[in-house]
């Protein structure tokens, strides 16, 4: 086993791994650009490394200041987390060639999987039926032409470097492909330095269903179950869940097949992610492979009762996976909520700044992920995700209750967040029905905010609450109201004065 | 001592008739209030009304204060009698609205001059946070009077970037 583990990453995932590490025991290293002196994954990391200025290409991205940290911190490993490089494959050769181990697949399985083109044919290759349209790049517009006549519109079009949730397009009708075909070529040019594109069917009314995989270096290969991941805002994430709401066990075992055959066309080990589209009929279509662990895996944790980056690790060690597929059981639900410094009622528009108050949830069935402190001052310069709240009860039912309750203990104050707004989704009829798909949270604000106005009495309560607090700050520090003494200290005091 | 309260963009007259260490009496727009109160922590308040378990909790924002009652959250301003009469009278005369930074974070691009006519919710200036732009619009139909910033300039939440008159 690894003695000491570089989390090439920050955040509350940096913070999750660092927790893996001291369970099994193994040193952990913290990285940190300036921008993140403070921040908690460092404040926790057994040891820390400074790696560059604030810009993330500076220090986060920059593989060799990266491997550099893991030369002089004698790490053997570097767990990457998602993000940043992640999913690098020229990351996980230079790990190679610093005889440091990468904590995921091989760099090959890294490239193939990361061409969403050369993903596609793998897994057409092993009968893993993906969405409609092309293989390979488009050559022409007048071949894009015929493409998307033949599976119909309207269609999709997607850089073949993109990737969360960037460089994609919807095209409606054959008036507007070219103008499209035109934007999405010079975005992906800009964006991934590759203006190779290709057309998909877009699926009406579509689920996105993931399914967790593992597989060791001895050739065995599990399934964990299903995420759902349809609730999600300009393609990015927002809420998800384990099991699916749509999938039922017989379901389950075809996805999870399916999942299995592309970590063979993969030749993959390590911890993966096989996204699946589902249409209304349950159909369901290969979409990518993420080669990393994903953002939202703590709820296939919370029902499996599996550790997913314990695994990882023990996996990248060389340890043989001692799990049976049979003994992967499902219990219960778990419900996950993305926390982020934004603001809902200004288009989620991200709320950078210092946390003068925090109070986390906690109790029964609730796990907080979280990667910031009270006091902190969250930067500007990286994604706004605070914690990841995660709520697992016995039924669906009960883990959004507990959703619901633990949001309500959720205190963040001086940033905005959108735990106000997941109060409001949560109570969303079609959304407790389970009956939704990837349009919805478009809809759900675009309807406006359903907060109800502030009652009567809470509006008078809220002005004399400002109005308390305004008059003592205005009357200046004699008058603020004394911190009455602790009795502990008084009578410590006294009996000091009673003796001789 | 008598105050204005703005909640939400709406006004009311809130008045502190008595306070000490456990209890407030207040009248607001004419209902009348007494409360048990205790700061749990600074800015924390719990009251007890009617019987009612309540935890208010006040974080000054600027000049203003962001209030939050059980999930719910308001932006409430404070002025007191006396200022909301002088703010009431520069207000008719000058006609000049603030448009301060919401976040902190960087201008990207000043798409207007002192001096420019502009309309109602046209664009100022746009600042960059977190990998997103935020164009802010202007707050009424007039004059740009003063830019209080320049592009590439680094701004803090609350400071000035345009008077609009």
């Amino acid at each position: 086993m690894f003695k000491k583990i570089l989390i090439a990453n920050r955040g509350e995932i940096a913070v999750r791994v660092i927790r893996a590490c001291r369970e099994m025991g193994i040193g952990s290293v913290a990285v940190y650009s300036e921008a993140d002196r403070s921040a908690l994954h460092v404040r926790m990391a057994d040891e820390a490394y400074a790696i560059g200025p604030a810009p993330s290409r500076e220090s986060y991205l920059a593989i060799e200041r990266i491997i550099d940290a893991a030369k002089r911190s004698r790490a053997d490993a570097i767990h990457l987390g998602y993000g940043f490089l992640a999913e690098n494959a020229s990351f996980a050769k230079g790990c190679e060639g610093a005889a440091i181990t990468f904590i995921g697949p091989s760099p090959a399985s890294i490239a193939l999987m990361g061409s969403k083109i050369e993903a596609r044919r793998a897994a057409a290759r092993h009968a893993v039926e993906c969405v409609p349209g092309t293989v390979d790049p488009i050559t022409s517009d007048h071949q894009a032409r015929t493409i998307a006549a033949q599976v119909g519109y309207p269609i999709m079009l997607k850089a073949s470097g993109g990737g969360g949730g960037k460089g994609l397009r919807f095209v409606a009708s054959e008036q507007v492909l070219e103008s499209a075909l035109r934007n999405t070529r010079s975005e992906a040019l800009a964006a991934f330095g590759d203006d190779a594109i290709y057309i998909e069917k877009f699926v009406e009314k579509p689920r996105h269903v993931e399914i967790q995989v593992l597989a060791d270096r001895h050739g065995n290969s599990i399934y964990l179950g299903e995420r759902e991941c349809t609730i999600q805002r300009r393609h990015q994430k927002v809420i998800e869940e384990c099991p699916s709401p749509v999938v039922d066990a017989e379901l389950r075992a075809q996805m999870g097949q399916a999942a299995l055959k592309v970590v063979q066309a993969a030749d993959y080990y390590n911890a993966g992610t096989v996204e699946f589209l589902v249409d209304e009929h349950r159909h369901f279509y290969f979409l990518e492979m993420n080669t990393r662990l994903q953002v939202e895996h703590p709820v296939t944790e919370m029902v499996t009762g599996q550790d997913l980056v314990k695994l990882q690790i023990a996996i990248a060690a060389g340890e043989a996976l001692g799990l049976r597929q049979e003994g992967i059981v499902m219990r219960g639900a778990a419900i996950e909520c993305r926390i982020y410094a934004e603001d809902p009622d200004n288009n989620f528009f991200p709320s950078p700044g210092k946390i003068v108050r925090l109070r986390t949830p906690s109790g029964p069935g609730v796990r907080d992920d979280s990667g910031v402190y009270e006091g902190w001052t969250v930067p500007i310069e990286y994604d706004p995700l605070l914690s990841k709240l995660v709520a697992w009860g016995s039924t669906r039912e009960e883990s959004i209750a507990r959703m619901q309750r633990a949001l309500r203990e959720y205190r963040i104050e001086g940033i905005k967040s959108n735990v106000g707004f997941f109060v409001e989704l949560l109570r969303d009829p079609d959304f407790r029905r389970g009956d939704f798909d990837t349009g919805f949270i478009d809809r759900f604000a675009g309807a406006g905010s359903r907060r109800p106005p502030l009652q009567r009495d809470e509006r008078d309560l809220a002005a004399i609450a400002a109005a308390v607090f305004h008059s003592r700050r205005s009357a200046g520090p004699t008058e603020v109201p004394k911190q009455t003494e602790s009795p502990w200290k008084l009578d410590a005091r006294r009996r000091g004065l009673r003796s001789p | 001592m008598k105050y204005t309260a703005t909640i939400d963009g709406e006004s009311i007259e809130v008045e502190l008739i008595r306070i000490d260490a456990t209890s407030v009496e207040a009248v607001v727009s004419g209902e009348k209030y007494f409360l048990e109160i205790e700061a749990v922590e600074p800015g924390v308040y719990w009251m007890q009304w009617n019987h009612c378990s309540i935890e208010v909790s006040v974080t000054p924002h600027g000049e203003a204060y962001v209030v939050s009652v059980g999930s719910q959250r308001a932006k409430v301003e404070i002025v007191d009698a006396r200022t909301a009469l002088r703010k009431a009278a520069q207000h008719a005369h000058s006609g000049t609205v603030e448009l301060r930074a919401p976040m902190p974070g960087k201008v990207v691009k000043v798409l207007v001059s002192e001096g420019a006519a502009v309309e109602m919710n046209q664009g100022l200036l746009v600042i960059e946070a977190m990998k997103m732009q935020n164009e802010l619009k202007a707050p009424k139909k007039g004059i740009v009077r003063k830019l209080g910033v320049m592009e590439a300039a680094a701004v803090n939440a609350g400071d000035l970037l345009a008077i609009v008159e």
